[in-house]
């Protein structure tokens, strides 16, 4: 029953969005009505309002939705959204004080005498500008109205003209840092959320165990991630789309011809292009650059945009002065100075400790009080000049709130569209389609494709990816990463907003085209850029590290990024260390052979024995590696032949697994209906009758089941665990091999500043001598906690203490605390005294430690060398194909 | 409708009928949320209880039995909600010739009124609460205050009893003197409190919770204040493949019957699921003056459970507002229609 209130819900769906009423409300009241009208109907004929939902009442879908709505700004994981209205201000800033059209006017001066340079340059500054508002609308038409008269005045063809406007108005979507991107995010975090659930729950399923090894994890995606990971697709459509109106103009002139420029190319000329091409782009880079680079995130960089469009807005507006670039030139020179103080002072205000501190400190504040002088001097100008930042605030508002309300109904439709069950349908039709991942993601993207042409990428976002990413996400068998799912969705929308005869983009530019220009042209123009698309979506989706690459190398590089040891890279890290030993296998040996003969006998007996152990075990690794590597082989021989049957099984089992469920809940609302006096008879036999259908059907399957499916796949699951139980040998013993020289090397390196605590130490006596009891408490305690920054000196640090405790009490014994320090004094005299012997080992260790550290003791590194951590992102970058584990 | 164009008389009482309806249910929100108020901070029986007592709603709810105050308080509670709503049935029908624009407009006022209001309050709550916030982390607090204060004012209760409540009271009598949209603000709010974070950071490695709390803040001010307006300004996107083709009239139609059948079920849906019990989840934060849990952040949390409740009641009026207008512009586009037609007759 709750399937027919499911189809209420899209029918009230589609008859309030297609009146036109507002997609904000639309969505929400619809999923209102069809709670309400299932309730009513719940209560009128079945006496129970939760009756017709698949679970729970109509109460609970009601909060839920109202939770969903509340989540938004409530919770801090969804903090990443609040980049949505810095990049809108930044965006519309830039349009308003007219820096975009300046942009434009400029590239095509600089461009034009070139063949189809004028539209090259309207590629480049769509590429530019619409990234930073994501408002499709909004950049066709400006695009529109800027650029088209131009082109169609230098003569370019019709199609020629309206293609590559509508394309690049469409590329902003892509193109970091757009507002969409940052929807997808969000909504794909979530997304990878549910996809995590699910794939564990599976994993337990088909092997039993409780928890899913982590490098089985689905890789989630954040605001960053998407911006990087779309930023090599979208310059990639860019060149697409300027090699091919070169190309045009080139083959056939009159379709793009060169535009000569009647002025001269003095210095004027290239100062006005100058001003009018550096700021904006060095804007982009410096938004664009602190987030690539890790440095700041993403809603900061949003607030660096914002800042750097109003001071920009600032000298822009201001055209008649003769301090017109006076707020910009103090803006870049104390931002200057703060870059130079950063250099030269340590500027932590709660870290303090010298004049010099002190006095970088004020120079900072000094430089920084300035810089926002300037912003407002800019915003003043803003403010005074047009009313630009009024309009600009309001604007801000505006679509900030036509974005977000959109994402707050959509919430109350996903719940509607949860209680009525829509989601298990749509998980049981995808899941039900031959062919695995493959044909589940082309069925989607086709779906999508058919909505891009009536919603706008916002709806789509939010109303579609929340149902089926999930399931997608968690197919083991492709195994792809939520940020290449997010670009693969953005391209196929950009390229259903240009399709002919209802995408969207072709609406808005026919409303500001001239009538001169001709439908049938728009039309035509768009063809050449669905195929570059077309190219496009095959480039990405074929090779999946354009995509994640860049994300993984910021992530692995950047200061949060995770050890080595980490158990989610180590599949990668293996890779890439096993080919090192084949790279250097006769220098990693000569180099243990050398260690081995180094005359050890200054160190202490059981930092002898443990290092000369851990040589033995490092010469044990090769062997590991040999035993990882034939296992891998038996494996991979095995795998070819077996897989498909494995899959076989798999898809039968997904199957198997569904019918359960179904039955199950059909047999809890067996049991309820026999319970309940006055059901109607007819139900119950309709259960009956499906459930006999239901048990038949599993029967029919699991009589499908390979006879020879057992034996295969314990012969499977023995050669798994032969290589899995390979490496954990592996990773053991090359621990083991480098733990003992990693932390001696760590003991001798603390030798000087040890010896620094000895004065402190000894001054102890004195003041356990004279002072009162409590002030020597202090004063061992305060000496205590110094060595705690300290390896190998916990015995002194026991003496140290017990020390202390001898002074606590209404009877401190003085005596005993004098021995206990005595002692601890002598210990440290003998620690310091063997530290310094074994200096003289300090060159060989070293020299070892260098050969053996980015092979045998690469696991244990506190983090990644910049060229392992590249290598690393592109081993990550591809997806992997998972299935067997499950 | 044609028949309604004949005369202007059938026009006039239809109008009344609009006007009631309308002003009906914006007394009928406002009585719901001073209801709400009385039961859940005044400790009063509240409506239903009241009508249960009296067996008039018996089915279904349990009847309790109320004596002494509580019952004196629902008599005067119940008459006061009854006063309220034939008085504005009286004044509707008093002023029969009233446009259904004028009263449009004076929804339009009330609502743009509490997000003003709002605004002001998120401006200044930020504001003090930020600078209280920082005060307080850096340890300086005791210094200016005193220990007793700072103790205090370390107690949500209290922060927001003596410090935002009087400060949202000033932001109302500001609203009520100022005629700017207010809300616009919170966007260069948003620029600014996020720049301050980037300078701190980077410039002085200093970061705190209070900052992002800020941002948080006005950001979600922003956007749930600036609905109404930008319903107004048509700035809520529509799939327009068929509207965009519309005549005036049923553009109109839409907009009038989509504001009263999916708008103001929105608006009452976050209501009443907000506000149901005392663990709903408007009342729940409210009640217990609810913080995040960074610890040293700003303590406002419980308000931004309080922009649902702005974002429903302007909506909600607002939603009034539209429905009057646009069915205004039926009738004079149905007008207009009849006039033409008729005139070669």
């Amino acid at each position: 029953m709750e399937l027919v209130f499911l189809g209420v819900l899209i029918l009230l769906m589609v008859i309030s969005l297609s009146s036109g009423f507002p997609v904000a409300f639309a969505l929400p009241g619809s999923a209102i009505g069809a709670i309400g009208l299932a309730a009513i109907c719940g209560h009128l004929f079945a006496g129970d309002p939760g009756a017709y939902f698949a679970q729970d009442g109509p109460v609970q879908w009601l909060t839920a939705g109202v939770t969903n709505f509340r989540s938004l700004y409530w919770e801090v994981e969804r903090d990443t959204l609040i980049a949505i209205p810095l990049f809108v201000f930044m965006g519309i800033m830039l349009q308003r004080s007219k820096i975009a059209e300046d942009l434009l006017v400029a590239m095509a001066q600089l461009f034009g005498p070139v063949p189809g340079g004028l539209g090259i340059s309207v590629v480049f500054v769509g590429a530019l500008l619409a990234a930073t508002t994501g408002i499709l609308g909004a950049t066709v038409i400006a695009m529109g109205l800027i650029s088209l008269p131009a082109m169609l005045r230098n003569n370019y063809s019709q199609p020629m003209a309206t293609g590559t406007i509508c394309a690049s108005g469409t590329l902003g979507q892509i193109i970091p840092p757009s507002i969409v991107l940052i929807i997808l995010a969000d909504q794909l975090a979530n997304a990878a959320d549910q996809a995590r659930t699910l794939r564990a729950q599976e994993y337990k399923k088909a092997t039993g165990e409780f928890s899913m090894p982590a490098e089985l994890d689905i890789a989630s995606a954040s605001a960053g991630d998407m911006f990087m990971g779309a930023l090599i697709p979208g310059l990639i459509l860019v060149g697409l789309y300027m090699l091919y109106i070169l190309a045009r103009a080139i083959l056939k002139p009159g379709t793009a011809p060169p535009i000569p420029y009647d002025g001269e190319y003095d210095r004027k000329f290239f100062g006005k292009v100058a001003i009018s091409l550096v700021p904006p782009l060095s804007l982009i880079f410096a938004v664009l650059g602190s987030i690539v680079a890790g440095v700041a995130t993403v809603n900061q960089a949003g607030a660096i945009g914002a800042v750097g469009a109003i001071v920009m807005g600032g000298y822009r507006l201001k055209d008649d002065s003769v301090n017109r670039y006076t707020p910009l030139i103090i803006f870049i020179g104390s931002v200057a100075v703060i870059l130079v103080l950063l250099q030269w002072f340590d500027l932590n205000v709660k870290n303090i400790t010298s004049r010099r501190d002190q006095l970088g400190i004020i120079l900072a504040t000094i430089a920084v009080i300035v810089c926002i002088g300037a912003v407002a001097w800019s915003a003043w100008r803003t403010w005074k000049i047009n009313d630009t930042l009024v309009s600009v605030m309001i604007d801000t508002a505006k679509t900030t709130s036509m974005v977000f309300i959109i994402l707050i109904g959509a919430a109350m439709l996903t719940a509607a569209f949860r209680g009525f069950g829509g989601e298990h349908l749509v998980r049981e039709f995808l899941t039900g389609l031959p062919g695995g991942f493959w044909t589940q993601f082309l069925v989607v993207m086709l779906v999508i494709f058919l909505l891009g042409f009536f919603l706008d990428f916002i709806e789509i976002a939010v109303v579609v990816v929340p149902i089926v990413a999930p399931i997608l996400l968690a197919e083991p068998s492709a195994n792809v990463t939520a940020v290449w799912l997010g670009v693969m969705i953005g391209l196929n929308i950009q390229t259903s907003f240009l399709t002919p005869p209802f995408g969207f983009a072709l609406f808005y530019l026919r409303g500001v085209a001239p009538p001169t220009v001709r439908t049938t042209a728009i039309y035509k123009g768009a063809v050449a850029f669905i195929v570059l698309q077309l190219v496009g979506l095959a480039i990405v989706g074929y090779s999946p590290g354009l995509v994640n690459y860049m994300p993984a190398r910021t992530y692995l590089t950047s200061e949060t990024a995770p050890p080595p040891v980490n158990p989610k890279l180590q599949y990668c890290l293996e890779e890439q260390v096993f080919r090192e030993y084949d790279e250097r296998e006769t220098e990693l040996f000569d180099s243990l052979a050398m260690i081995g003969r180094t005359d050890l006998r200054v160190l202490p007996d059981d930092w002898q024995d443990s290092l000369t152990h851990s040589f033995g075990l490092a010469e044990n690794t090769f062997d590991l590696v040999k035993d990882i590597r034939e296992a891998g082989a038996d494996l991979d021989g095995f795998v070819s032949g077996y897989k498909p049957l494995h899959n076989k099984v798999r898809q039968l089992n997904i199957r198997i697994q569904s019918i359960d469920d179904r039955l199950k809940s059909l047999q809890d609302e067996h049991r309820q209906q026999s319970r309940n006096a006055d059901a109607a008879p007819a139900r119950l036999e309709s259960i009956e009758s499906e459930m006999d259908e239901l048990e038949l059907e599993r029967e029919m399957l699991e009589n499908r089941l390979p006879p020879d499916w057992q034996v295969e796949n314990k012969k499977y699951k023995d050669l798994a665990k032969a290589e899995k139980s390979a490496r954990s040998r592996y990773r053991r013993n090359s621990d083991e091999a480098y733990e003992p020289l990693q932390k001696l090397l760590r003991l001798l390196d603390q030798k000087t500043q040890l010896a620094g605590t000895e004065t402190a130490i000894r001054n102890l006596v004195a003041v356990i001598e004279n002072e009162q009891a409590a002030i020597a408490i202090e004063a061992v305690q305060s000496v205590e906690s110094r060595l705690g920054d300290f390896d190998g000196v916990s015995r002194i640090k026991s003496q140290l203490s017990k020390s202390r405790r001898a002074l606590k009490g209404d009877d401190p014994d003085i005596e005993s605390a004098k021995q206990h320090h005595a002692q601890a004094l002598s210990l440290l005299a003998e620690e310091l005294e063997w530290r310094d012997r074994a200096s003289s080992l300090l060159p060989a260790l070293r020299d070892y430690d260098n050969v053996i550290k980015s092979t045998i003791g690469a696991r244990l590194q506190p983090r990644f060398t910049k060229a392992r951590a590249k290598q690393i992102a592109a081993c990550r970058s591809v997806h992997r194909d998972v299935s067997l584990y499950f | 409708m044609v028949k309604n164009s004949h005369s202007s008389h059938p026009i006039s009482s239809l109008n009344i009928g609009f006007r009631a309806l309308a002003a009906s249910m914006v007394v009928l929100l406002f009585l719901f949320l001073i209801d709400n108020t009385l039961i859940h901070w005044f400790k009063w029986p509240g409506t239903r209880v009241f009508l249960s007592h009296l067996g008039l709603t018996g089915a279904g709810g349990s009847v309790r039995e109320l004596a002494g105050s509580d019952l004196v308080r629902g008599w005067v509670q119940c008459i006061a909600s009854l006063g309220m709503v034939v008085g504005i049935l009286f004044l509707v029908l008093k002023t029969p010739t009233r446009k259904l624009d004028a009263d449009a407009e004076l929804y339009n006022r009330i609502s743009a009124f509490i997000v003003r209001a709002a605004f002001w309050a998120v401006f200044l709550v930020g504001l003090a609460d930020m600078l209280i916030s920082f005060v307080r982390v850096e340890g300086f607090l005791t210094a200016i205050v005193g220990e007793y204060l700072t103790i205090q004012l370390g107690r949500p209760i209290f922060r927001g009893s003596y410090i935002h409540f009087p400060l949202i009271l000033l932001s109302i009598v500001i609203a009520s003197f100022t005629r700017t949209l207010g809300f616009i603000w919170l966007a260069l709010l948003i620029v600014a409190a996020e720049f301050l974070i980037v300078i701190t950071r980077f410039v002085f490695s200093y970061e705190q919770a209070f900052m992002g709390d800020l941002v948080r803040f006005w950001y979600a001010g922003l956007f749930l204040f600036a609905s109404a307006y930008t319903l107004v300004k048509d700035g809520h996107v529509r799939v327009d493949v068929l509207y965009a083709n519309f005549s005036d009239r049923s553009k109109a139609l839409t907009n009038s019957l989509g504001s009263l059948f999916l708008g103001l079920p929105l608006c009452w849906n976050i209501l009443i699921q907000g506000m149901s019990g005392k663990g709903s989840i408007i009342n729940s934060p409210l009640l217990s003056f609810e913080i995040s849990q960074s610890g040293f952040g700003m303590y406002t949390k419980y308000l931004m459970a309080a922009y649902l409740l702005i974002f429903a009641v302007s909506m909600a009026v607002q939603f009034v507002s539209f429905t009057l207008s646009n069915l205004s512009v039926y009738q004079n586009s149905n007008r207009r229609e009849t006039v033409t037609t008729e005139e070669p007759a």
